[in-house]
């Protein structure tokens, strides 16, 4: 988390809205909610509104192929949603900076149109705060989408959490880029 | 005020990491203030591990593990001191103690082990450290302060492919566990621990046969592990102590107490967990090996041949999907009433496109589990199947 957030910090370029298009570097569209801050780190498409650590939503395209840090389970072409599903979650489960996971649901979802999943879950950093995660994710070819959307869990999760809908609502891949 | 407080911590507890020490202290080791600050520590350490998820519950495996170090522990001990054996679900090769005896044995080595001679000898080695008290020591040999804390931050920072277990720890138990101690103290901790080995009627030479299995097991699998016990060069620094005493000091100790059955009966549980904790990082052999090794004390228990099945089927190499669906056949015939494998037979017919054999699985998967935590998933794979049939 706090190299998450040193990254961000980083990176933090400045205020934005309006339409995110899809350039070299993202194969997706997406509209930015009004207010919020986009913040570009090498990894991830991510945007806060107060700051990352109150709240932020991002987006990463990886490839499926890429090895994880923490098992040395794959995601693979072909993997229902649920199979990729537990991929991550034992990921996330094995993350030094997730203590006292708490997995709330996981169920089947559809992002712009793609089989997926959706996985509620809480966590607590090193600092003792709590917070709460909502992941969607789904195959698309080689890469593996993912779009996240987390926050304290006291009282800024549910706050932000119908922004993060539309967000999600407004989220397209790019049919020509996509793989 | 607290920052100093807290920076004096620091390098009282660097210790663990040091490279050079002088000689062992001589004078009276008792009622120091350096010493209470450390088990103030370790205390609030353990209570933070105590308290979370990771802790393997299994009363029967407790008794038993209090019964060894009963066996084990020299008549008289440091005051306050009293020695208690935990289990961690870790699937890493590790084991460590706090000053005040309280030691941790990860699952991951408890599985490896073949009787109760070998968890006797690793018992009595972390004991040692306790009775000898070795972290006390340690921080006493600081000579230059500062760099023992660059050096603990970064034996810290480096972690980065972290176990469950870390997560819970303070410095001094990241130190104890990960780094160990330096080559003086841990060739003692070896002598004396064959001492309380030998004291107590245990085969000393099963302990030699732990970690020549562990330094296979480290070479063949190629483990990496930040842990004390699966890292290679210290591995092998325990053997060639242990060889050299046995050569020598105990040349005619050969024989004495083994206890395999018994051992694996009490620790047939946590091997079985193991393999599931395997299995979620992704160490499909390793896995398996565990749940073989399971089998062959508790032959007819559905989890296992369910867990063999997942592993096939999660790795999803060629003819795997075959071997797991055998396996879980062999998990329903043992228990027709056990809903996983159910669920595990219709994905892999669902993923082939046999539908109706798909459907017909995870309908009974349904009936046995209806409130299965993956309902949501099922009802959509009954529904696709429906309407592919349909279609």
């Amino acid at each position: 988390m706090k190299k998450l957030l040193f990254l961000i910090l980083i990176f933090i370029i400045g205020c934005a809205h309006g339409v995110q298009k899809g350039d070299s570097t993202y194969h997706f569209a997406v509209k930015i909610p009004k207010g919020w801050w986009q913040l570009e780190t090498d990894k991830y498409f991510l945007i806060t509104k107060d700051n990352p650590y109150l709240q932020y939503a991002l987006i990463q395209e990886r490839p499926i192929d890429k090895a994880f840090q923490h098992t040395k389970k794959k995601l693979e072409r072909g993997m229902l949603p649920q199979e990729a599903a537990d991929v991550i979650l034992d990921e996330i489960g094995a993350d030094i900076n997730v203590l006292n996971f708490e997995l709330i649901e996981n169920t089947p979802a559809t992002i712009d149109g793609h089989e997926g999943f959706r996985i509620l879950f809480t966590y607590q950093d090193k600092n003792g705060s709590t917070f709460k995660t909502l992941y969607y994710g789904f195959i698309k070819g080689n890469i593996f989408y993912n779009l996240r959307y987390t926050a304290a869990k006291r009282h800024y999760f549910q706050k932000d959490l119908k922004t993060f809908e539309s967000f999600l609502d407004s989220f397209r891949l790019i049919k020509s880029q996509a793989t | 005020m607290r920052k100093a407080f807290l920076i004096v911590i620091l390098v009282f507890l660097a210790a663990g990491c040091a490279t050079t020490v002088r000689p062992p202290v001589k004078e009276d080791l008792l009622s120091n203030e350096d010493e209470k600050i450390i088990w103030r520590r370790s205390l609030e350490e353990q209570k933070s591990l105590n308290a979370s998820v990771v802790i393997l519950q299994d009363k029967n495996l407790e008794d038993y593990l209090d019964q060894i170090v009963q066996k084990l522990q020299p008549e008289e001990l440091p005051p306050g001191m009293s020695f208690k054996v935990v289990v961690v679900k870790d699937p890493y090769l590790n084991a460590f103690a706090f000053p005040n005896g309280i030691i941790y044995v990860h699952t991951g080595l408890l599985a490896r082990m073949d009787n109760e001679a070998q968890l006797a000898g690793l018992l009595a080695h972390e004991m040692a450290h306790c009775t000898q008290r070795h972290t006390l020591r340690a921080l006493r040999s600081i000579t230059d302060k500062p760099a023992f804390m660059v050096s603990a931050q970064q034996t810290l920072a480096g972690l980065s492919m972290i176990q469950e277990v870390v997560k819970f720890l303070g410095l001094t138990g990241s130190m104890t566990a990960v780094t160990g101690y330096v080559r003086e103290l841990e060739s003692e901790a070896d002598t004396v621990g064959l001492d309380y080995m030998v004291l107590a009627g245990y085969d000393s030479y099963e302990v030699l046969r732990l970690f020549e299995h562990l330094k296979r097991e480290i070479e063949r699998e190629r483990i990496t592990e930040p842990f004390f016990f699966g890292t290679h060069p210290k591995v092998q620094a325990r053997i060639d102590t242990i060889m050299s005493l046995l050569e020598t000091k105990y040349k005619d100790k050969r024989g004495g107490i083994k206890n395999a059955e018994l051992f694996l009966s009490k620790v047939n549980q946590a091997i079985l967990e193991n393999a599931r904790l395997d299995l979620r990082i992704g160490r499909f052999d390793i896995a398996q090996s565990g749940v073989e090794k399971y089998l062959r004390i508790k032959k007819n228990d559905a989890r296992a041949y369910y867990l063999i099945g997942e592993i096939y089927r999660q790795r999803g190499e060629e003819h795997d999907y075959d071997k797991a669906l055998a396996y879980y056949q062999k998990a329903i015939l043992i228990d027709s009433s056990y809903a996983e494998p159910h669920k595990a037979i219709g994905l892999i017919h669902y993923k082939e496109g046999q539908r109706v054999l798909a459907k017909k699985f995870f309908e009974s998967c349904l009936l046995l589990a209806p409130d299965t935590p993956d309902k949501a998933y099922i009802q959509g794979y009954i529904k696709k199947c429906v309407n592919d049939r349909e279609g």
